[in-house]
């Protein structure tokens, strides 16, 4: 946005001061002239009608003294004519000059000439040797008066005739005086509109924007940080205001949305840290089950006996493929808990669990797996179905006498392989599962599905079904991954 | 089409800034009139204080004598000198005189004057020509020709001929005439009338049947009018060499229902004179002009104060005016009319 002169309220301020007094003192400076013209032409007017009054007066007391000196012959009426015919002709001088018009001055010349004839013939008249003739004398003195009235008849002409120009003048002037009030009056009015335009203005441009920051700065203050920005309509001190504001919002709502950020991600990462510790205090508390279970005299004894009765009935083939399994089964069991398997190493885990368990059990127990899945290679926890079929025989079948069915079987659906661990036993309350997750000496399903969570990241691998005297049903949804993974080394290729 | 948004502060700055312009100039413009109005100092183009000429007028409001101060005034632009129209005189010869004895007090560069009876003005004028100040004489000559500087006017003898042959040609019968004067001494009125008589001397059974003086006033010229029909019932045509008198005479000829059987000729085109044409009251009158008169003697006497010579006799045209061209002079009676106002 551009800035120019009259962007800021201050400039604003300063011109309208400025403007007031401006036209105010023109108007004042122009009355005032005028004021003074009026008055001091009205002065003149007064002075020029005394002048000519004094004018008139001097005339005819030139021409009494005149009278005064012939009957007389006095000095002093001679000085008196001399006294006043110097005046007369001063104030013709006078008029002449203060003459309003060409007309006027020229009528002056015209008296001042008449003034002349006037003088020369008092003057001949006052000079006894010129003329001695007292019949002559007398006549003289008549043309004399003649020319005295005749003056004076040519000064009050004159007198009407500058009152009328005056008059025209006096007219004209003090009607550009009443124009002037006029102008006058109407500038007042202009100003007080002006005014009232620059209060609303005023009003409309610094108290409502006040008023508006106001409400504005109130509901940032309580947090409504998504509250419009105000609009900025133009460039002054309180839209620079408005401008800082909302600058001020965005900044600050952005530092809160960052805080806020960096706390969530630090609680999640407290959280994958706390199911880290928990996943590890998982492994390591299997970990420790499996090494008891490997020393599990009890499995131990029954195995170590089973291979003793086969022994002792020169099973020999049967003894090696039990020792085998057993061993296979005891170093698949020392592998770390942390480290993905195969489903095919699982499976196979499995195989050997159930092999030494069948011989143990003979007939009893109906183990039965069967694999569909086309996906052998998926990688997942180690020791998770073994758990799991060693908790079916253990709390499903043991009350039975070990007289039932375990049936594995594992399949493909849409991006799952899935794997059910099935058995007739006397079932259990799922509930009561989990809290007891411990076997008496294995690995409890609350482990294998902490483990299965974790591996997967998702908290639906795993789902128990079981009722009590119907058996139990668990089915495991291995998500089947996207991309092709490295295929994982199997236990039995490393054996190999 | 969008406009861009104006600031109202802005517009209130330009607003008033052009509202201060237009109160400077119309302060500035006010005290120019006023400047204007003190320093009303003429001088001629050489600066040298303007030459000043007096025109003392017989009647200085009628009519004929308003056009004559026009060309005067006129007169006084063209050649730049100072014209005092003596204001307020009627028609009195021994006021005149005495106006123009003392009008040579005044030392004028130059006088312009109607010697109405031009004996009675002779004192005068040798006055004049003893100081050595040009003096005109317009519409009357001097009674001597030496005693002006120059005349200017209508050739009387020639104005009463026309005036008498119009008057007889009009019906072509013998005529009774009337004759009213503004004064019988009237010098060019008495050379009009003298024209009449020479005119008619060869027109059998046409005669003049009296000869009365209306002193140029309406009122009185009714009253001679009057007088006049009662005492003589056979005129049938009235020769009036009064101007100032036709109104008068016309409306006792209206009066009479006279207008057809009277053949009435006047002089003097005023707006009135014209109006009695145009109405048919009068059948016409012998138009003087004025104007000229007063233009060419102003000419004449400031050229003469000028120490030039100019011509000792001018005449101006004397046309009839009747209703077939009185419109002719319409313009001439408009001027006239502003003039008079």
């Amino acid at each position: 946005m551009t800035k120019n002169l009259f962007s800021y309220f201050r400039n604003k301020l300063l011109a309208f001061v400025l403007f007031i007094v401006l036209i105010l003192g023109i108007t004042n400076l122009f009355s005032m002239v005028y004021s003074t013209i009026l008055s001091q032409h009205y002065s003149q007017m007064v002075r020029t009608i005394f002048n000519y009054n004094e004018l008139e007066a001097s005339v005819v007391k030139c021409y009494a003294s005149l009278v005064q000196y012939i009957q007389s012959e006095s000095q002093i009426e001679q000085d008196t004519y001399e006294k006043y015919a110097l005046k007369a002709k001063e104030l013709i001088t006078l008029l002449s000059e203060a003459a309003p018009s060409d007309r006027i001055y020229y009528e002056i010349s015209i008296l001042n000439n008449i003034f002349q004839s006037f003088s020369e013939g008092c003057s001949t008249l006052m000079n006894a040797h010129t003329v001695n003739n007292s019949g002559l004398r007398y006549q003289k003195l008549s043309e004399i008066e003649s020319v005295s009235k005749y003056m004076n008849q040519q000064i009050d002409d004159l007198l009407e005739m500058q009152i009328i120009e005056e008059r025209h003048l006096y007219t004209r002037l003090t009607e550009s005086l009443s124009m002037l009030r006029f102008i006058t009056v109407s500038i007042i009015i202009l100003i007080i509109a002006i005014a009232i335009f620059f209060s609303i203005y005023v009003t409309n441009r610094i108290s409502i924007p006040i008023l508006k920051l106001s409400s504005y700065a109130g509901q940032i203050a309580n947090g409504n940080f998504l509250i419009p920005d105000i609009a900025v309509k133009s460039k002054d001190e309180i839209s620079q205001l408005i401008v800082s504001l909302n600058r001020m919002k965005h900044k600050t709502y952005a530092m809160l949305n960052e805080v806020q950020e960096r706390s969530e991600l630090k609680n999640q990462l407290q959280m994958k840290e706390n199911e880290n510790i928990k996943m590890i205090s998982s492994l390591r508390n299997a970990e420790i089950k499996i090494l008891q279970s490997q020393i599990n005299p009890h499995f131990l004894f029954n195995t170590l006996n089973s291979i003793n009765s086969l022994a002792s009935q020169n099973r020999s083939t049967e003894v090696v493929n039990l020792i085998e399994n057993l061993s296979d089964m005891l170093r698949y069991n020392l592998k770390k808990l942390d480290h993905p398997v195969t489903l095919m190493d699982e499976l196979h885990n499995l195989e050997r669990y159930l092999f030494i368990q069948s011989t143990r059990f003979t007939s009893k127990v109906d183990f039965q797996i069967e694999n569909n899945s086309v996906h052998p290679e998926i990688a997942m926890p180690n020791l998770i179905l073994q758990p799991l079929v060693e908790n079916a025989l253990m709390h499903g079948l043991k009350p039975y006498d070990y007289n039932g069915f375990i049936k594995i079987l594992v399949y493909d659906e849409a991006e799952f392989v899935i794997i059910t661990v099935e058995d007739n036993g006397i079932g259990i309350d799922v509930d009561r599962l989990k809290k007891d997750s411990l076997m008496d000496n294995g690995i409890g399903i609350d482990n294998v599905t902490n483990r299965l969570n974790f591996f997967y990241n998702r908290q639906d691998i795993i789902t128990i079904e079981s009722e009590l005297g119907n058996g139990t049903l668990i089915t495991l949804r291995l998500p089947i991954p996207e991309k092709k993974e490295e295929p994982y080394v199997s236990f039995t290729d490393c054996r190999r | 089409m969008r406009f861009k948004k104006v600031d109202p502060f802005q517009l209130m700055v330009f607003g008033t800034l052009l509202f201060l312009l237009i109160l400077l100039f119309f302060y500035c413009t006010t005290m120019y009139e006023i400047k204007d109005s003190f320093s009303n100092r003429l001088r001629n183009d050489s600066g040298q204080p303007m030459k000043k000429i007096i025109f003392i007028p017989p009647q200085s409001d009628y009519p004929v004598w308003l056009q004559a101060k026009r060309g005067f005034e006129d007169a006084a632009k063209d050649f730049n000198f100072y014209g005092k129209w003596v204001e307020g005189k009627n028609l009195n010869i021994t006021n005149m005189v005495n106006e123009l004895d003392m009008t040579l007090e005044s030392k004028p560069d130059a006088v312009i004057t109607c010697p109405l009876n031009p004996h009675e003005f002779s004192g005068s004028f040798l006055k004049y020509k003893e100081a050595g100040i040009p003096l005109i004489t317009i519409a009357v000559d001097a009674a001597n020709s030496n005693e002006r500087t120059a005349f200017i006017g209508s050739n009387a003898e020639m104005m009463g001929f026309e005036q008498a042959r119009n008057l007889y040609e009009k019906d072509n019968i013998p005529l009774n005439i009337g004759v009213i004067m503004s004064n019988l001494d009237t010098a060019n009125q008495v050379k009009q009338v003298d024209a009449l008589k020479m005119y008619i001397e060869d027109k059998p059974g046409s005669n003049i049947v009296c000869i009365e003086e209306d002193w140029g006033d309406p009122i009185t010229a009714m009253e001679v009018m009057e007088d006049m029909l009662d005492r003589y019932p056979e005129i049938n045509a009235i020769f009036n060499t009064s101007g100032g008198g036709s109104v008068g005479c016309a409306k006792v000829l209206k009066e009479r229902s006279k207008e057809k059987s009277i053949t009435y000729i006047g002089v003097d085109t005023t707006s009135e004179n014209l109006e009695l044409i145009k109405e048919n009251c009068i059948y016409g009158v012998m138009h003087q002009d004025y104007y000229m008169m007063g233009y060419l003697s102003g000419k004449y006497a400031y050229q003469s104060s000028m120490g030039e010579e100019v011509p000792p006799i001018t005449y101006t045209e004397t046309p009839i005016v009747t209703l077939e061209n009185y419109d002719h002079f319409l313009p001439a009676i408009g001027k006239e009319d502003k003039s008079h106002d």
